[in-house]
C-alpha cells in the first residue's frame, strides 16, 4: 500500500473478504464465505474516526506543533479471522417441570469455560429466548466436569459466539419440537403454529388454548434437545482500528492520543461486553507492542529480564487515551443469531496501526517493535 | 518469603540500639521497596530482624522551623507530594515524590524508604526463584552483567568501583589493572605507567616474568578470553624503562632519614624505589657484584634480557640511591653495624641455598640454581649430552630449557607431582615441551646411578601422592614400581633454601615454625624494632611479584616508623570523583593479543624469545579490559531532588549535606554506620527560583527515571542569574552539572545557550551498547528546562 501510496481504507474495502469469495483457509480446505460484507462496517469507523481529513498520505503527518517539535500522525490496520467458526461443541438442553408450581427449570449441560467476557450469560440468554422464559431460569452446568458434560473444547473465546452458540440454540429448538409435538394431542393445532409462553405451550391463533410443559413431560422425568457444531470457516470476522499518534521529535517518545476500533458483530448479543471486548484491544501484546511492551531476553546470559510488572511495561488504566468504537449490527447467516465473535482480534490491529501512525508522524518508515524512543531517534536520524 | 523477627519500635534509641546488637537486621519504613527484593530473594544474605520505624512519633511529619522545611523521615511520599508547605517552599520535591511509582505505593512508601532503596539493576533484582540470582559485583561478585548485557537503563557516565576487580585482587602486588588499562585508552600512557608504579616500580620484569596470577579469573573468561594484562603491562613497563627520568625521580626534599636494604633482588629494589622516592637516603647491599639478585642472576635471559635488569638498577641509582655490591652481610659487615649506622634495615635476602635431600649419590648432582647463576661457565664447558633435571617448578624448567639450548641432546624433567599439581605455570611446562624435554611426571628421586664416581643416571621411583590428607607436602611412593633414566649430568631444582646464617648469635630475631624471619603482616616489621624483612626471606621461594608487594608494604611500614608519610595510591581514592569508563567496541573483540615469538629455531640462551606488543595492539588489548564495576543507576527520584535543594539528611548521628550522602558512596548500604537511621530530611528554604523535576521515562503512570532533571533557575531580564542543575538516572550517583551552571550564569535565556549548556553537561558521557538514547534525552531534558525559564 505504501509503494502505490493507496489509502489503506480504501484498499481494505477492495480487499477484505466479501460474500462469495474463496480461500484457502490454514486447514488446507477451499472455502467460501458467506453473507459476510464488512465493507460499510469499514466506511463508518473511518467516517466517525475522521479518516477522510486526518490522512495526509503515507509518511505525512496530521498535525505539527507551531514550533515542530511534536508530530501527529494517523494509521490504520484490519484484522479478520476465519477461525470464527473452529471448535467442536455439543450441548444438550433440558427442561425439568417444577414439582410443585407451574413453572419449569432449563439447564444447559455444555463445559464452557470463560474468563470474564461473558460468554455463558450469553448462552443462558439464548436459550431463555428460544425457550421464551426468563433468564433466571436457564443454568448453565459447571464447566470441567468432564464426566457430566458433553464433549467441548473448553474455553473458545471469540469463536465460542457461534460454536457454543450453535449446540445450545440447536438444543434448545430441539426441545421446542418436542414440545409442540407433545402439545399436539392437548390443542388440536399443527406444530407449525405454536408458540412457548409461561412455561406452556399455546395456539398462535387461539391464545387461549394452551398447556403447560408439566403435563406434558412424563411425571418424574424431563425432555432433553441436543445440538452440535461442526467445525466451518466460512464466517470470518473483522475489526479494523484507527488510531492517531503523537511523537516528540526530540525525544522520540511517542504515544497514542485517541483510539477508534471498529467491527460488524453481526447481532449484538451483550452491548455493553462487546463494547469493553474492544476496549480491551489496548489489552497486552497488543497496542503497547509498538509503544514500550516488550519480552526481553539479555544476549549475554540467555535470561529473560521483563520477569515482574516494572520490567514487562503494561499499562495500567489511568494510562488510558480516548477510545471510541464504530459498531455495525448486520445480521450474518452463522446461526440462529445471525452473530460472529470479535474480542480475540480486538487487540491484533492495534501495534501495526500505531506503527503506521508513527511513521507517519515522523516522516520516516519505522518497523522495529516497539517503537521506543531508542527506536524513533533512530529512525530520525539522531542516533 | 523466608523467616523474620519483626520488631515496631516506639523510639530511634530502641531501633538504633536493634540495629546495633542484631546481624542482618534492617529498617522497614514502607516496606514497597523492600519487602519486593525479600520476596524475590535477591540478595544472598537474608535479614534476620526487620525494625519498623513507622510508629516512632517524630518520624511523620512536615514542619517549617528555622528557615528549614523539615520532614519526617517515614512520611509517605503522597504527603509530600500533597503537603502545602513542600508545595510552596520545595515544590521540585512534590514533583519528584508525584512521580514516583504509582499511587498505591506512594501512599506506604516513605522519603527515607525512597532515598535508602536498593538499586533497580534488573541484573541485581534477578528473582532467585526464576532460575537463581545473579551474585554481580555489586552483590560482592565480580562480573558486572550489565557490560556484555542489555544495559538500556543503564548509566551513561560510566560504573563505580563496588569493591577491588578479580584481577587487582589476584595481583599480589594490588595493580589497579583496570584503572592504568583506563588510561591507556584514553592515550595516556604515562598516566596508565604512573598508576602501576604506585605499587609496583619494575613492571617491565614482573610483566615478563610473572606467572600473571590477574589473569587467572579476569571477567572475560566468562564469555572468552582473558585479557592480556601481562603483555599491556609489559609495554608500560618498556615506556617506564625508556622514560626513566620521568619515572624514576631524584625526590625533590629529603627526610634526613638513611636507610638500609640487604638485597638487590625484587623486593629490595621495590623497597629502595619507594624509600627513596619519599625522600629518604637509601643504601643497598648485595653480595653479589651485580644488582638484581635473582633477576640478574637466576631467570634465564631469554625470559628477561639482563639490559633490562642493568637500565633499571641505573635508573634507580639515578634517583639517588646508593648501591653497595659484592659486600655480604655477616661477613664483610656486621647486621649490628648496619643497625647502628641506619635508621632502619630491610632484609631482602631471598632463598639461595642448595636443598640436600639426603640421596645416595647426591653429591655427584649440580644444584640447579648455581646452573643458572653460573650459565656462562657452563656454556664454555659441556653441558652433557643427557641431561636430567629434576623438580616441577618453574626454576626447573628455566633449567631445564636453558640446558637444552646450550647443546644438551636429551633433556628429562622429573617431578614427584603428577601433572595437574606441577608448581610450574602451564605456560612454561608448555614451552619446555615444545623445545622438546621429557616431562615426567610422578616420579619421585630414589639414588644417583654412578660408575667410578661418575654420574650415569638416576633410579626414580613411582609417586602415588604428593599430599596428605591436611595439604601437606608428604610424597608417599609405590617402591615396587622403579626406572632408571640414563643421563651424565642430574641438575636438582627440587627447592631452594633460605639462609640466614649473617644473623649471627647476638643478633637474635623471631624465627616463625618453618625457620623464617617472623615479621607483622602490615608493615614487614621484625621482632627488632626498626628492622623490616621481606621477600623469600619471610616466606621461602615464592615469586617476583610477591617480593616486590613485600617491598612495597616495607617501604610504608619503614616510612610510618620513620615518621615520613606515606604515598597515596589508587585504592585510597573515594570511589566517586570519578567514573569508570570502558570501550564498548573495542571490548567485543574475544582474541587475546598474543606476543610475538622467535621461531623456535632461533631460540637461544641469550636473546629475549619474544617481542612486546606493537602500540596499537597493546591499546587494542587495553580495550577489552571491560572495567569492571557497578553500571548501574542510582533509582530514586527525590535523591537528584533533594542534591538540587541542597539538602541536609539528618540522622539519629549526624547531619550529611545530600551531596555527600548520595554522591560519595555507591551503595545505598554503605552510606549510613551501623545502627543509623535516617531521622529527618531537613531543606532550606530557596526564594525566587523556578524549580522544576522532570522526569524522562518510557510509561508515565509508572517507571523509574530514564533521565531525571533536577533544575532551580532564577532569571531577570531575560537573563540567568542563578542555576542547579542535577541528573538522575544517568549515573550511579546523582550527577551535578555544575560546569553547566557557571556557563549558564549571565547568558540569555535561549535556544542555542540552552543547547550549549545540555553539551556542556553530558561531556564526558560514555554511553554502553544500549543506552546511547539516554544522552539524547539527557540533553533534551536539560534543554527544556532552561527554555522554560524564559
Ligand atoms: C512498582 C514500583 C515502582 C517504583 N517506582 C519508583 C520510581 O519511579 N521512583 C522512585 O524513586 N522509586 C520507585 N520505587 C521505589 C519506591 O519509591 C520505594 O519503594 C519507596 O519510596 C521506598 O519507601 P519505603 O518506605 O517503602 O521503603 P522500605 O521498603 O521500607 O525501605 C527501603 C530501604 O530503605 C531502608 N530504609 C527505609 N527507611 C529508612 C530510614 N529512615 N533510615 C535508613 N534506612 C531506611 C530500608 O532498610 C530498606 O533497605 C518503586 C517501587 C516499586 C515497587
Ligand atoms: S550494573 Fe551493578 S547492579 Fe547491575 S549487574 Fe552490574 S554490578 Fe550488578
Ligand atoms: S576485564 Fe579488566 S577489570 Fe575486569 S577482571 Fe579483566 S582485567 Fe580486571
Amino acid at each position: 500500500m505504501e509503494a502505490g501510496g493507496f489509502d489503506p481504507v480504501e484498499t481494505y474495502k477492495k480487499n477484505y473478504i466479501q460474500d462469495g469469495d474463496r480461500f484457502i483457509w490454514r486447514d488446507g480446505r477451499l472455502w467460501k464465505a458467506h453473507t459476510m460484507d464488512f465493507v460499510k462496517a469499514i466506511q463508518a469507523a473511518a467516517d466517525k474516526f475522521g479518516w477522510k481529513d486526518a490522512w495526509k498520505g503515507w509518511g505525512k503527518p496530521t498535525w505539527v506543533s507551531e514550533d515542530g517539535k511534536r508530530a501527529r500522525g494517523v494509521g490504520c490496520a484490519i484484522i479478520g479471522n476465519a477461525d470464527a467458526g473452529e471448535d467442536q461443541n455439543e450441548a444438550y438442553v433440558r427442561v425439568t417441570p417444577d414439582i410443585n408450581g407451574g413453572e419449569s427449570q432449563v439447564t444447559i449441560i455444555m463445559d464452557v469455560t470463560e474468563s470474564g467476557m461473558g460468554q455463558r450469560a450469553a448462552l443462558c440468554k439464548m436459550v431463555a429466548e428460544i425457550l421464551n422464559v426468563p433468564y433466571e431460569r436457564v443454568q448453565l452446568t459447571t464447566p470441567g466436569t468432564g464426566e457430566h458434560n458433553p464433549s467441548a473444547f473448553g474455553l473458545c473465546g471469540s469463536r465460542g459466539t457461534i460454536t457454543y452458540g450453535r449446540p445450545v440454540c440447536d438444543a434448545a429448538e430441539d426441545v421446542r419440537r418436542q414440545l409442540f409435538e407433545l402439545a399436539v394431542p392437548h390443542l388440536h393445532v399443527p406444530a407449525s403454529t405454536m408458540e412457548l409462553v409461561d412455561f406452556g405451550v399455546r395456539s398462535k391463533h387461539r391464545p387461549e388454548i394452551s398447556v403447560n410443559w408439566k403435563k406434558l413431560v412424563p411425571h418424574d422425568l424431563s425432555i432433553t434437545g441436543y445440538g452440535r457444531h461442526m467445525e466451518t470457516f466460512g464466517s470470518p470476522s473483522m475489526c479494523i482500528i484507527f488510531l492517531e499518534a503523537e511523537v516528540d521529535l526530540e525525544t522520540g517518545k511517542s504515544d497514542v492520543v485517541r483510539i477508534l476500533s471498529g467491527t460488524d458483530v453481526g447481532q449484538i448479543i451483550d452491548p455493553a461486553a462487546l463494547e469493553m471486548q474492544l476496549h480491551a484491544g489496548i489489552g497486552s501484546s497488543s497496542m503497547d507492542s509498538a509503544l514500550f511492551e516488550e519480552n526481553i531476553v539479555d544476549p549475554a546470559t540467555g535470561r529473560t529480564m521483563t520477569y515482574n510488572m516494572i520490567e514487562y511495561k503494561w499499562r495500567p488504566f489511568n494510562q488510558f487515551p480516548k477510545f471510541d468504537t464504530s459498531i455495525l449490527e448486520s445480521h450474518f447467516d452463522t446461526f440462529q443469531f445471525k452473530a460472529v465473535g470479535v474480542a480475540e482480534i480486538t487487540g491484533a490491529a492495534m501495534a501495526p496501526a500505531v506503527m503506521q501512525a508513527i511513521s507517519n508522524a515522523i516522516g520516516a518508515h519505522v518497523s522495529q517493535y516497539p517503537a521506543t524512543p531508542n527506536v524513533v531517534l533512530k529512525a530520525l536520524g539522531k542516533l | 518469603m523466608k523467616h523474620f523477627e519483626y520488631a515496631r519500635v516506639a523510639s530511634y534509641e530502641e531501633a538504633s540500639a536493634i540495629l546495633t546488637t542484631t546481624d542482618e537486621s534492617r529498617v522497614i519504613a514502607g516496606g514497597t521497596d523492600l519487602l519486593g527484593a525479600l520476596k524475590d530473594d535477591i540478595l544472598a544474605e537474608y535479614p534476620r530482624q526487620l525494625v519498623d520505624i513507622k510508629r516512632i512519633p517524630e518520624a511523620s511529619g512536615i514542619s517549617v522551623k528555622d528557615d528549614k522545611l523539615r520532614i519526617g523521615a517515614a512520611t509517605t511520599l503522597k504527603d509530600v507530594a500533597e503537603s502545602s508547605a513542600v508545595l510552596k517552599y520545595a515544590p521540585i520535591l512534590a514533583e519528584a515524590a508525584k512521580t514516583v511509582a504509582t499511587p498505591l505505593i506512594r501512599n506506604v512508601g516513605t522519603l527515607g524508604g525512597n532515598i535508602c532503596q536498593d538499586v533497580r539493576c534488573w541484573f541485581y533484582r534477578y528473582p532467585h526463584e526464576v532460575g537463581g540470582r545473579l551474585h554481580c559485583a555489586r552483590k560482592g561478585g565480580d562480573t558486572c552483567y550489565a557490560l556484555q548485557g542489555d544495559n538500556r537503563y543503564h548509566s551513561i557516565f560510566g560504573g563505580m568501583k563496588a569493591h577491588a576487580t578479580p584481577c587487582t585482587k589476584k595481583c599480589p602486588a594490588g595493580t589497579d589493572i583496570p584503572a592504568y588499562m583506563e588510561q591507556l585508552r584514553k592515550g595516556n600512557i604515562a598516566g596508565a605507567a604512573a598508576i602501576i608504579m604506585q605499587v609496583n616500580p619494575i613492571p617491565m620484569i614482573t610483566s615478563r616474568v610473572c606467572a600473571h596470577f590477574c589473569q587467572d579469573e579476569c571477567n572475560r573468561l566468562c564469555n572468552d578470553e582473558s585479557v592480556a594484562i601481562s603483555n599491556v603491562e609489559r609495554s608500560v613497563g618498556d615506556y617506564i624503562l625508556e622514560h626513566c627520568d620521568d619515572f624514576y625521580k631524584v625526590p625533590e626534599t629529603s627526610t634526613g632519614k638513611s636507610v638500609a636494604i640487604v638485597g638487590s633482588g625484587p623486593s629490595g629494589l621495590a623497597a629502595a624505589f619507594f624509600l627513596r622516592q619519599a625522600g629518604n637516603d637509601v643504601t643497598v647491599y648485595d653480595s653479589k657484584q651485580e644488582a638484581g639478585g635473582m633477576l640478574m642472576y637466576a631467570i634465564p635471559a631469554y625470559r628477561l634480557p639482563k639490559e633490562i635488569v642493568r637500565k633499571l638498577t641505573r635508573a634507580l641509582a639515578g634517583m639517588g640511591i646508593k648501591f653497595v655490591c659484592g659486600t655480604q652481610v655477616g661477613k664483610d659487615v656486621e647486621a649490628a653495624k648496619l643497625e647502628k649506622d641506619f635508621d632502619s634495615v630491610y632484609y631482602a635476602t631471598g632463598a639461595w641455598k642448595r636443598r640436600v635431600i639426603g640421596l645416595s649419590g647426591e653429591e655427584l648432582t649440580t644444584f640447579g640454581l648455581d646452573f643458572l647463576i653460573e650459565v656462562n661457565q657452563w656454556m664454555k664447558g659441556k653441558v652433557g649430552t643427557e641431561v636430567l633435571v629434576t623438580g616441577g617448578g618453574n626454576v626447573a624448567m628455566d633449567v631445564a630449557i636453558t640446558a637444552k639450548r646450550l647443546g644438551a641432546k636429551k633433556v628429562t624433567l622429573a617431578c614427584v607431582e603428577p601433572r595437574d599439581l606441577m608448581p610450574a605455570s602451564k605456560e612454561e611446562v608448555a614451552r619446555a615441551e615444545e623445545e622438546g624435554i621429557l616431562v615426567m611426571p610422578s616420579w619421585g628421586l630414589s639414588k644417583v646411578v654412578e660408575k667410578d664416581g661418575a654420574v650415569k643416571g638416576m633410579e626414580l621411583k613411582r609417586c602415588v601422592s604428593v599430599y596428605d590428607e591436611k595439604g601437606r607436602f608428604s610424597p608417599q611412593y609405590d617402591e615396587g614400581e622403579k626406572i632408571v633414566v640414563n643421563a651424565d649430568s642430574i641438575m636438582m631444582a627440587v627447592g631452594q633454601l633460605v639462609d640466614l646464617s649473617f644473623l649471627d648469635e647476638k643478633y637474635k630475631m623471631q624465627l616463625n615454625q618453618r625457620g623464617l624471619i617472623d615479621v607483622s603482616e602490615d608493615s614487614q616489621m621484625t621482632s627488632r624494632p626498626g628492622i623490616f624483612a621481606g621477600g623469600d626471606a619471610t616466606i621461602g621461594p615464592a615469586t617476583v611479584v610477591q617480593a616486590v608487594a613485600h617491598g612495597h608494604n616495607a617501604a610504608r611500614g619503614m616510612n610510618r616508623f620513620l615518621n615520613v608519610p606515606e604515598h597515596v595510591c589508587n585504592g585510597m581514592k573515594k570511589s566517586g570523583e570519578t567514573f569508570l569508563t570502558f570501550d564498548p567496541a573495542a571490548a567485543v573483540k574475544k582474541d587475546a593479543a598474543r606476543l610475538k615469538e622467535l621461531p623456535a629455531a632461533e631460540h637461544n640462551i641469550e636473546r629475549e624469545d619474544a617481542f612486546s606488543l606493537t602500540p596499537e595492539q597493546t591499546l587494542e588489548e587495553a580495550g577489552r579490559c571491560l572495567n569492571c564495576g557497578c553500571y548501574a543507576v542510582d533509582p530514586s527520584d527525590t535523591a537528584p531532588t533533594l542534591v538540587a535543594l541542597g539538602a541536609i539528611i539528618v540522622t539519629n548521628k549526624r547531619e550529611i549535606p545530600a551531596s555527600e550522602f548520595f554522591c560519595e558512596k555507591l551503595k545505598a548500604d554503605e552510606r549510613l554506620q551501623p545502627g543509623e537511621i535516617v531521622t529527618r530530611i531537613d531543606i532550606p528554604i530557596v526564594e525566587g527560583a523556578v524549580m522544576h523535576y522532570d522526569k524522562f521515562r518510557l510509561r508515565d503512570s509508572v517507571d523509574f527515571a530514564i533521565v531525571s532533571v533536577s533544575s532551580l533557575f532564577s532569571a531577570k531580564g531575560g537573563k540567568m542569574q542563578g542555576a542547579k542543575i542535577v541528573l538522575g538516572g544517568v549515573a550511579p550517583i546523582p550527577i551535578h552539572a555544575k560546569e553547566a551552571e557557571g556557563f549558564l550564569i549571565g547568558k540569555e535565556i535561549n535556544e542555542e545557550n540552552a543547547e550549549r549548556a545540555a553539551e556542556i553537561a553530558l561531556q564526558g558521557a560514555f554511553p554502553m551498547s544500549c543506552n546511547e538514547y539516554k544522552l539524547v534525552e539527557a540533553k533534551v531534558a536539560i534543554k527544556r528546562a532552561i527554555l522554560r525559564v524564559a
